[in-house]
């Protein structure tokens, strides 16, 4: 691609950017739909792991969503993507490095609980709060009752990994919620 | 990693995608950091404004005469200079990707230093009793803390409405914008000009509360990624 080439496609993203700001939702459509694949290749060069690089890369895409308001449409589109993108990708590597250093791996996944709620207004908050891979692994196993194969099947994972998100889930939700 | 499908055609992929074009709300733009510097930078002027005004802090008796000095002046134009381009750092970290012409942050931290320097040049009382001299110092200091308190607490509050990536860093230049605020404001009202008065009760406020605001900065400031969807 040239750099002309490269140069409109910027120009138009913060077009997008700009309309996205005012609620576009066409608009939005449109720039998810172009910026995913660079986005995508940036975070792949830095994670070598599938599952981590889903987990972040929507992490990204749910920090740009919060972020939208801070874009300026004057400036470049990609900076302001792409620093955000590296700043999850460092922010999941230090959590990781952290979990790691703590975290044990069950063998079985405790049995699902009463006050597992969805209505209830603190669960709902804290499952908010929750990435969006480990909130999907917690409401399948939790809410919709799935067995960890199924649910792992549904998320197109390992049956390891879901474990590993749920667990992740349940430790993030004990943190939220003061448990 | 064959049967492993992309990120981008995964179930949870797309419903977040969906998720998010649901919650595409309008969203009030982020005033750019210039705009943004102007307006803490009323903010500061009314509060000092205030302050003087209402006979809370007065100015030293003789200000006309130290207006005369080269060095006074200078160092009052480091603090100034420092200050804001400390404020105008914190505003730069709440925009992700932002770059700056040149390095604001150094250059603020260079005018800060600067300033340090200069009162380290300050001739030294040694005649001055040890209480007197925490006597004063504290009523120093205190002044400082209070007179930063508000100008901080607008900065961090305006910070937090952004994106701060760095948020320790963004807290700490936020901090030491608002104390480099205050530490100029101390040094038009105080009138001891003497080394260690300075070094300790006028420049240690202005760093401890840099790093106390880089503490608040990490915990307060990083939230953004969290919060509710606007």
């Amino acid at each position: 691609m040239d750099e002309e080439t490269l140069r409109a496609r910027s120009v138009q993203r913060a077009r997008w950017m700009e309309r996205v700001q005012r609620g576009d939702r066409e608009a939005y459509d449109e720039l998810l739909t172009d910026m995913a694949p660079p986005l995508l290749r940036f975070l792949r060069r830095r994670i070598a792991d599938a599952h981590e690089l889903e987990d972040v890369f929507q992490d990204t895409l749910m920090a740009v969503h919060r972020a939208r308001h801070t874009y300026d449409p004057s400036r470049p589109f990609e900076p302001w993507l792409f620093a955000i993108a590296r700043h999850v990708a460092v922010d999941h590597f230090r959590h990781r490095v952290a979990l790691t250093s703590r975290e044990v791996l069950v063998e079985v996944l405790p049995e699902r609980g009463t006050d597992a709620d969805p209505r209830n207004p603190c669960l709902a908050e804290a499952l908010d709060r929750l990435p969006p891979a480990q909130r999907e692994a917690f409401e399948m196993l939790q809410l919709e009752g799935m067995s960890v194969a199924t649910a792992a099947a549904r998320a197109g994972i390992t049956t390891g990994a879901l474990k590993v998100r749920a667990h992740r889930a349940y430790k993030a939700l004990r943190t939220f919620l003061g448990g | 990693m064959a049967d492993t499908p992309s990120p981008l055609e995964t179930a949870s992929t797309r419903a977040l995608l969906a998720r998010l074009l649901d919650e595409a709300a309008p969203v009030r733009r982020l005033r750019t950091p210039v705009a943004r510097l102007g307006l803490w930078l009323i903010v500061v002027a009314t509060i000092a404004g205030a302050v003087i005004g209402l006979g809370l802090m007065g100015v030293r008796s003789d200000l006309r005469v130290k207006l005369r000095d080269p060095v006074y002046l200078l160092e009052i134009t480091a603090l100034t200079v420092a200050g804001m381009l400390m404020a105008a750092g914190a505003f730069q970290e709440a925009v992700p990707g932002y770059q700056a012409r040149w390095p604001i942050r150094r250059v603020a931290l260079g005018f800060g230093l600067l300033a340090a320097l200069l009162w380290f040049l300050q001739p030294r009382h040694g005649e001055l009793a040890v209480t007197q001299f925490i006597g004063t110092g504290i009523g120093c200091a205190s002044r400082t803390v209070v007179l930063a308190a508000l100008p901080l607490c607008a900065l961090l509050i305006a910070v937090r409405r952004g994106a701060p990536l760095a948020p320790a860093r963004a807290g700490a230049l936020a901090g030491g914008a608002a104390f480099l605020t205050a530490a100029l404001l101390m040094r038009i009202d105080c009138p001891l000009d003497e080394r260690l008065h300075l070094l300790v009760w006028h420049a240690l406020p202005v760093a401890g509360g840099a790093g106390l605001s880089a503490v608040i900065g990490f915990v307060w400031l990083r939230r953004w990624r969290v919060r509710a969807t606007r």
